[in-house]
């Protein structure tokens, strides 16, 4: 019983940090049509910004703002400046983006240098929560209790406010949108920010959990397309379901069956393309 | 016009000339240097640039009366572009010698090429075994020690400090199984058990789901080995998890060596690992290595810079036992072979298989005036590769990356 707890909370904790690397992912996808490898550069940014910033400060929490700030306004410098050219080109957008990631890599390698770095916690988040002779990181139960509240804000947003309704109808159909008045342009623009800026707060929570290092990005841009597959292109509500089930099966099969870790998230990934390619809420 | 082209023609050939004549009579000596400068390995690559340069400027540059040039170049630590980088080295440049390679996948590519060629390639970092054992040649050599080097005495000792039963766990490729294979075969020789062992692959995020599945209610301590930003995460995930404290952490050197072991901090305290060099050593060479070392690049020496100068201190020796005559590539083997030094780490020499025979030691992590250090605590004398087997014996048996699943019941 004990074992599998740690292993719920294991998954949980896993399941929220890419969740916030997933969602924006996603949601640029279904607005823009936008396949953007570059999203691991936003995670790995954020992650060194967050640490110049705690290395300066001291400041987690300034840390994280920061970080979503810069890495919101190079997201968008991004979008304006290069992925717009490709727009609708999907050959184009991939190899674009992936160049991106490879230019980004080595600038990141260039300033931050090699040395794998972590990111202090705030004090009262270090340590272990000890319940019935159980060991379970304070910090992971903040980044849990953080996903979620981070889920139901974007929920909030995208269904409940007036900017949601026009994200919801650009997913939709955009050049409609566009026709009854409104400017899409910026709001793709706006949305493509927030997605980096989420990217960016998920390099500093997730490189306070498991460290900033060259090749970040491209561990963590794997995994989150494995979540898009799995919860449907461009849905948030798969986005949050998809990290769930790649959290959950990662952790607990690698704890299970650790002879076949490579295959945790994969399998899933694989399994989802092949019976349902659109993924669990996606459309066709 | 006839004429302008004519004299041009002959000021070019007799530049020419005079430029071959004045390369002739200054002799230089080069040296391609690989390893990478991009990619996740980059940090590794400065260690080894740093540690090569540190050697060639104590020499001021010079061996037998010869210039020594020393062509740097990027490996990326991927075996096309380390092909491509050293077939340059060695067809454009001419070097006389190459040193360098941080990866076995980089290095096991370059292998028949430099064998073929008959260029010595001085291997500073990459572990893998079979480079100096199965496909050992006479113009391939390594300063680092190889995979289960290292290991062999340990295991053993582990057993005589009282473990009676281990958990491993180690990346599920060649550095993690030779590494560990190492340390199970002579400690269940001994009488220990292995009862359980976990390989994670290459590039796992969180380690969080394999900490909790060891099984540490039965086990006296575990064996871990991790390199780089994963070695890290394991040592601090250790302690989340409330491990540290609970059993003790044992290993191989790049769980816990000099580059990381500051952004591990406080949670890598009381590890114990097995090598053949930390910054801590009392050597009488290291001592005046690592002042060097900091005085120009400000920050400690690792075994990778100077598993580095060490091969520029083997490349310089056989260039003098020769008095700067590389004619003969035969000769020059045998030179290399032959050294004999002491170096930061101790007295230096290479096996029959271009391997070094050198003193292992188990370390201990600790604090000492305020940072922390690999602290050694127990010294194997003159360890090969094949420990206290005969080559021929050692490489009958079967290679750690097959049997690693077999060592646990």
């Amino acid at each position: 019983m004990a074992f599998y707890t740690i292993q719920i909370l294991n998954g949980l904790s896993l399941a929220m940090l890419l969740f916030l690397i997933a969602s924006g992912l996603s949601v640029i996808f279904g607005l823009m049509r936008i396949i953007n490898l570059a999203h691991g550069s936003f995670y790995l940014l954020g992650g060194y910004f967050g640490l110049s910033v705690l290395n300066q400060t001291g400041n987690f929490w300034l840390a994280i703002l920061v970080a979503a700030a810069i890495v919101a306004a190079i997201g968008m410098v991004l979008q304006r400046v290069l992925l717009e050219r490709v727009h609708g080109n999907e050959l184009g957008q991939v190899l674009m983006s992936f160049g991106v990631l490879l230019v980004i890599s080595d600038l990141a390698l260039w300033f931050w240098g090699g040395l794998p770095q972590t990111l202090d916690r705030p004090d009262f988040l270090d340590g272990a929560l000890r319940f019935a002779g159980l060991f379970f990181p304070k910090y992971r139960v903040a980044l849990i209790v953080c996903g979620f509240a981070v889920a139901l804000a974007i929920w909030l947003i995208i269904e409940r406010t007036r900017i949601g309704a026009v994200i919801r109808a650009g997913v939709d159909d955009a050049e409609m949108v566009r026709a009854i008045g409104f400017d899409i342009k910026m709001v793709f623009l706006l949305v493509f920010g927030a997605g980096a800026a989420l990217a960016g707060a998920a390099g500093v929570l997730g490189g306070a959990m498991l460290g900033i290092y060259p090749g970040a990005d491209f561990e963590v841009v794997l995994q989150a397309f494995a979540v898009v597959v799995i919860g449907g292109l461009g849905s948030l509500r798969g986005a949050f379901v998809g990290s769930l089930l790649i959290g959950f099966s990662d952790t607990i099969g690698k704890a299970l069956l650790p002879e076949f870790a490579m295959f945790t998230i994969f399998v899933p990934m694989v399994a989802m393309l092949v019976i349902r390619p659109e993924g669990l809420f996606g459309r066709a | 016009m006839k004429l302008r082209l004519k004299t041009f023609a002959a000021a070019l050939v007799t530049a020419g000339l005079s430029a071959s004549v004045s390369a002739a009579a200054e002799e230089t000596i080069k040296v391609g240097m690989m390893s990478p400068n991009t990619g996740p390995f980059a940090v590794i690559g400065e260690d080894v640039r740093n540690g090569f340069q540190l050697y060639v400027d104590e020499i001021g540059g010079m061996a037998a009366g010869a210039k020594l040039e020393v062509i740097f170049e990027d490996t990326q630590a991927k075996p096309d572009v380390g092909l491509t980088k050293i077939k340059k080295l060695v067809e454009s440049d001419g070097v006389n010698f190459v040193g360098g390679i941080v990866s076995s996948s980089v290095a096991y590519a370059l292998r028949d090429y430099m064998v073929e060629k008959n260029v010595p390639l001085v291997v500073s970092v990459a572990s893998a075994d079979g480079l100096t054992q199965q496909l050992a040649a006479p113009n391939i050599f390594r300063t680092n020690s190889s995979g289960s080097q290292a290991s062999h005495p340990f295991g053993k000792w582990l057993f005589e400090q009282g473990y009676k039963r281990v958990v491993m766990i180690a990346p599920g490729y060649a550095m993690g199984f030779e590494q560990t294979g190492g340390i199970a075969r002579t400690f269940t020789e001994a009488g220990g058990e292995v009862i359980q062992s976990l390989y994670p692959p290459l590039g796992t995020a969180d380690y969080a789901p394999f900490l909790t599945s060891l099984k540490i209610d039965e086990a006296d301590a575990v064996v871990a080995v991790f390199a780089g930003s994963e070695a890290i995460k394991f040592v601090k995930q250790f302690e989340e998890y409330g491990l540290k404290g609970t059993i003790p952490l044992v290993g191989t050197s790049l769980l816990t060596d000099d580059l990381i072991l500051g952004q591990q901090g406080d949670s890598a305290l009381g590890i114990v690992t097995a090598s053949h060099y930390s910054s801590a050593l009392d050597t009488p060479g290291n001592a005046a290595f690592v002042k060097a070392y900091r005085e120009k690049y400000d920050r400690s020496p690792t075994l990778y810079s100077e598993g580095s100068y060490v091969t520029a201190k083997a490349i310089h020796m056989a260039i003098e036992a020769l008095g700067g005559d590389l004619s003969d590539p035969a000769k020059v083997n045998e030179a290399l072979a032959a050294v004999s030094f002491d170096s930061p780490r101790g007295p230096f020499k290479f096996d029959g298989y271009n391997s070094p025979v050198h003193d292992i030691y188990a370390f201990e992590v600790k604090r000492k005036d305020g940072e922390l250090v690999n602290e050694p605590i127990e010294r194997f004398e003159a360890v090969s590769q094949f420990y206290t087997w005969s080559p021929e014996d050692y490489m009958a048996m079967k290679p750690y990356r097959d049997i690693a699943n077999d060592w646990a019941k």
